[in-house]
């Protein structure tokens, strides 16, 4: 049976695909691959990361955000370097009067880019950016804790009536987040208020 | 000194790698390689022998990467090429190459400039069939190549070929290296003899 929406798709889609591989014949760049692999790395690191049932949350989140960040520097680097370099271009040809050699100078230019982020500038940027950055995100989870502290501090009718009105408190370090002790998962009933607490505080991670 | 620049710039080899997609992340990836564990050495935040393990690590990870990359692209290449083929079947650019290598010694030798294309180790191995080039006229492929200045490059092929290396690229690097990197990752760290983990790690992999 024929659907003439589907044809009319399928021809579409075809035509989309044709003009897309003529473009990239002609003019393929360095760029297009290493912002694709920045971007899927940065999508799929971070999940795979969460995805993880061996690792506690707090560990989880902080090891995703650090990718993710890693991702966000390295596909800012490399359009940023690619841009301002492929700006060198124009001069170069105009100064040699080969402005119809524009494209391939740009090319090259851009390939230059890529590897000078590769080499030197991510590593160097994410050796100067990531600690401090890293510290905030740190700053901002204590912040979230101390709020959960405060809401463990709520009128006793309002808290969870469970084991003698005892919360454990979560565990937060501000030094090492990947250094804390496990929660002691022995005791249901501690176990149980902890996940409420973190529920409440809106700290719910992984979905 | 402009000149020199610019010469270097516009070096065919220069130029036909940068528009090379595999030849371009390979290279990134070695260059990671080198810069990556180069930074995790230098940085002030951690002791010594944290740095040394990530620096090693990191190290190991990046060749592994490179070598899984190395080893799947072929496959993409190749199953990229023979499906731009089954999708546009009228398409003449594509039929007129029996597969990726083909396509690509000819593209190889389409770049360089007329006089160097004879001289070449690929025009020994290039067929001497009859293509349909870019005015639609039949001619020979070796003629296209050692008679005109511009021989035609088939830009539909070209593209087919670098489409599926991106994809190639981003399922290699992004879900197979990491992946597989795991399992060779501790044996090779324990081969050196740095599979103790310090207490703390920094970590500046993309």
């Amino acid at each position: 049976m024929k659907i003439p929406f589907l044809n009319q798709l399928k021809e579409k889609s075809k035509l989309g695909l044709k003009g897309l591989c003529v473009s990239l014949g002609k003019h393929n760049d360095a760029l297009y691959a290493v912002l694709a692999i920045a971007v899927f790395k940065g999508i799929f690191r971070p999940t795979f990361t969460m995805m993880d049932k061996h690792e506690k949350p707090e560990v989880k989140r902080y090891a995703a955000f650090r990718e993710g960040l890693t991702e966000g520097i390295a596909f800012a680097s490399y359009f940023v370097s690619s841009k301002l370099l492929k700006k060198v271009a124009k001069p170069i040809c105009n100064a040699v009067k080969r402005p119809e050699m524009l494209g391939q100078v740009e090319h090259s230019m851009s390939f230059l880019a890529v590897c000078l982020s590769a080499g030197v500038i991510i590593p160097a940027v994410c050796n100067l950016t990531l600690k401090p950055l890293m510290d905030l995100y740190k700053g901002f989870q204590k912040k979230r804790n101390c709020g959960l502290e405060k809401h463990e501090e709520m009128p006793l009718d309002k808290k969870l009536d469970i084991k003698e009105n005892v919360v454990k408190k979560p565990v937060s370090s501000p030094v090492s987040i990947a250094a804390q002790p496990a929660p002691a998962s022995g005791n249901l009933i501690t176990l149980m208020q902890n996940n409420m607490a973190l529920k409440n505080a809106g700290m719910k991670v992984g979905g | 000194m402009i000149d020199k620049v610019f010469n270097i710039l516009t070096n065919p080899n220069l130029v036909s790698t940068s528009q090379n997609t595999v030849a371009s992340v390979t290279i990134e990836t070695g260059l990671k390689a080198v810069g990556r564990p180069t930074a995790t050495l230098m940085d002030k935040h951690a002791d010594k022998k944290t740095r040394q393990y990530s620096a090693v690590k990191e190290l190991f990870y990046q060749l592994l990467c490179l070598g899984i990359y190395m080893s799947v692209i072929p496959l993409f290449k190749k199953g990229g090429f023979q499906l731009a083929k089954k999708i546009f079947k009228n398409e003449v650019s594509l039929q007129n190459f029996k597969n990726e290598t083909e396509y690509l010694r000819y593209h190889k030798l389409a770049c360089l400039p007329k006089d160097q294309r004879a001289s070449h180790k690929f025009m020994s191995l290039i067929p001497d069939r009859e293509i349909i080039s870019g005015a639609k006229k039949k001619i020979s492929m070796r003629d296209e190549l050692l008679t005109k200045e511009k021989p035609f490059k088939f830009p539909l092929a070209k593209g087919a070929i670098e489409l599926s290396s991106i994809i190639g690229s981003v399922a290699g690097l992004t879900i197979l290296a990491p992946e597989l990197s795991h399992l060779f990752l501790h044996p090779l760290m324990k081969l050196v003899g740095m599979e103790k983990k310090p207490e703390t790690k920094i970590d500046t992999k993309a």
